[in-house]
């Protein structure tokens, strides 16, 4: 994506909050999933992660990518506050409702199918599919023909049109 | 007239999780609930993410 376009990267982290790409960790063994709710926000308020987040929104991005399954989106708390920080914030839950108008939940059900074509979502390594990142990868490559329409939903429409016709 | 370029106008942001940090030369690190602050910035390793 980087040929093409301004990337910031930044991890989630039960251990270390929000860190950004590159930074350098101690090793750990820590993770948001199989926790409780409860549990999840007492570590995501200790670690500041709402806090690291909103001091991203002093840039506005074209694209916001929340590669967040249940347990990490819990941890993000109210998405609805981080509105401004894109203009459109792709994420994957199909239950979070009353998103403002810049949100698009992508169902991951529709594309983790191995009966799809590695033409349309190839897969870096291995041989399952890894949901999130590929088809962020597809996204990117698909960036490369197009250089003057980088809108992450439209492609995902056109991607899902692909699909249905198999 | 010149051509914008939208390219590198185009800013993206990627928040990934991190599941966990694979161990790689100190096999007997403790959880991260029972290191203190600074003793998880005095020790270093390479972040490995899992999504």
């Amino acid at each position: 994506m980087r040929k093409k376009c301004v990337v910031d990267y930044y991890v989630i982290s039960a251990g270390f909050g929000v860190v950004k790409e590159f930074n350098m960790l101690p090793p750990y063994d820590c993770t948001f999933s199989n926790r409780s709710d409860e549990e999840i926000l007492e570590i995501s308020r200790r670690l500041r992660i709402r806090e690291s987040l909103l001091q991203l929104s002093q840039t506005q991005y074209d694209l916001v990518y929340l590669a967040l399954g249940k347990d990490y989106l819990t941890a993000v708390e109210d998405l609805n506050s981080y509105k401004d920080i894109g203009k459109e914030i792709i994420h994957f839950s199909k239950n979070i409702r009353n998103l403002t108008h810049n949100f698009h939940s992508v169902n991951q059900n529709i594309f983790v199918n191995k009966a799809i074509p590695s033409s349309i979502f190839p897969v870096p390594n291995g041989n399952f599919i890894r949901a999130k990142g590929t088809l962020l990868l597809n996204y990117a490559i698909d960036m490369q023909g197009d250089e003057n329409n980088y809108s992450f939903v439209n492609w995902w429409k056109r991607k899902k049109r692909q699909i249905k016709r198999l | 007239m010149k051509k914008a370029n939208y390219a590198n106008s185009f800013k993206t942001l990627i928040i990934n999780s991190c599941g966990k940090v694979k161990v790689v030369s100190q096999p007997d690190q403790p959880a991260c609930d029972d290191l203190t602050t600074s003793e998880k910035r005095k020790k270093k390793s390479k972040i490995s993410v899992i999504s």
